[in-house]
């Protein structure tokens, strides 16, 4: 029983660790390659779980050796794209211009009904409303809609406004948090400083966000209406 | 790039592991195998002392192999050759019938275990 329970602790570190080395792109949408690799490992792991007889280094060998393989396989995509052509394939587009392209989607195995089932979740419920909508390697379809039909951006309209990042929590839980005061380019003292001036200290504090304009929201552990603060340029709180 | 050379590390390590697997496992058969002969040959000379003998090196020097390689093969493999090892020495010292045919099933078994374990085209398929 001991022997199985310390075999699970290790193969649990082992697939979090595979899936690591795998990175980031394997935690978004799967390539079929990816998909493939993540059931196997998925499987694999549970083998020298269940079965004592099977030495851990024999069950973790496959794992391994899998994970590495779609490693240097993802490498060598990104170096040569004939080759990602061939294991990933390419996006096929199925309507252009409006018009479906009925040849598309049979090589592709699309039906009608998958291609409204798929428009209906990029919640585009006519078919008329669509400009172009490609099949990604993935499976999944992007749409874009007629410019006509489209909900009009600010740009439209004429609107000016300013690109900003969004806020970052700077303290969480009375925790101050080092990275996002530093990339916001703020000082702890700045931080205190604004506290003090709003009557609070750092350890009282539930959540506060700031952004690069010199926006903050304020909310304490006590539940006390948030403050949403803003710093004029000589650096004076706005309340609002 | 890093993550790619971790894997090219983990890719040498685990082919390493596999070589050095393989050729200790075919090093040890063929040795078992030698040893096997040579029992057989005794017995059927009908020196049983030296063929209990040969059949004690033989448990001995599989029994020395098993502890390196429990952590390599699967267990259910090992210990049926265990089983024969450990019951021959007896079987011969006991004069039974049955030695000469467990030193052939013995002899069967270790040439499966070293197919096993080197890749050959039948062994990869």
């Amino acid at each position: 029983m001991s022997v199985v329970l310390l075999r699970s602790l290790i193969l649990y570190i082992l697939v979090i660790a595979a899936v690591r080395l795998m990175g980031k792109r394997q935690l978004g949408e799967l390539q079929p390659s990816e998909l493939v690799i993540t059931i196997l490992v998925s499987n694999i792991a549970t083998l020298p779980i269940e079965n004592t007889d099977i030495p851990l280094i024999v069950g973790v060998t496959p794992i391994l050796a899998l994970v590495c393989f779609e490693v240097i396989v993802s490498w060598l995509n990104l170096r040569h794209p004939k080759l990602r052509r061939v294991i990933s394939g390419t996006p096929k587009i199925i309507i252009s211009d409006g018009r479906i392209d009925p040849d598309v989607m049979r090589s592709l195995r699309f039906s009608v009904d998958d291609l409204m089932m798929a428009l209906r979740g990029s919640d585009i419920f006519d078919i008329a409303d669509v400009q172009l909508a490609m099949v990604e390697t993935t499976g999944s379809i992007s749409v874009m809609k007629k410019r006509s039909t489209d909900t009009p951006e600010r740009r439209d309209l004429g609107i000016l406004c300013e690109d900003s990042d969004p806020p970052y929590v700077v303290i969480s839980d009375g925790v101050v948090i080092d990275n996002a005061v530093m990339t916001l380019g703020l000082s702890e003292s700045v931080l205190q400083k604004i506290l003090g001036d709003n009557g609070l200290r750092a350890e009282e504090v539930f959540i506060m966000t700031a952004d690069s304009g010199g926006s903050f929201f304020i909310a304490d552990k006590k539940g006390h209406q948030p403050l949403c603060i803003t710093l004029d340029k000589e650096g004076k709180n706005e309340k609002s | 790039m890093k993550r790619v050379k971790i894997c090219v590390c983990i890719l040498t390590m685990l082919l390493t592991l596999g070589i050095v697997s393989g050729v200790l496992t075919g090093r040890q058969c063929s040795r078992m195998t030698g040893l096997i002969d040579r029992t057989a040959a005794y017995l059927t000379e009908g020196d049983n002392r030296s063929a209990a003998e040969t059949a004690a090196s033989l448990e001995h020097s599989w029994g020395r192999f098993r502890r390196r390689m429990r952590l390599l093969m699967n267990n259910s493999r090992l210990s049926e050759l265990d089983r024969i090892c450990s019951r021959l020495e007896h079987l011969i010292k006991s004069s039974s019938g049955d030695a000469e045919a467990e030193l052939a099933e013995l002899r069967h078994m270790t040439e499966q275990l070293k197919r096993s374990e080197i890749p050959y085209l039948t062994s990869i398929f």
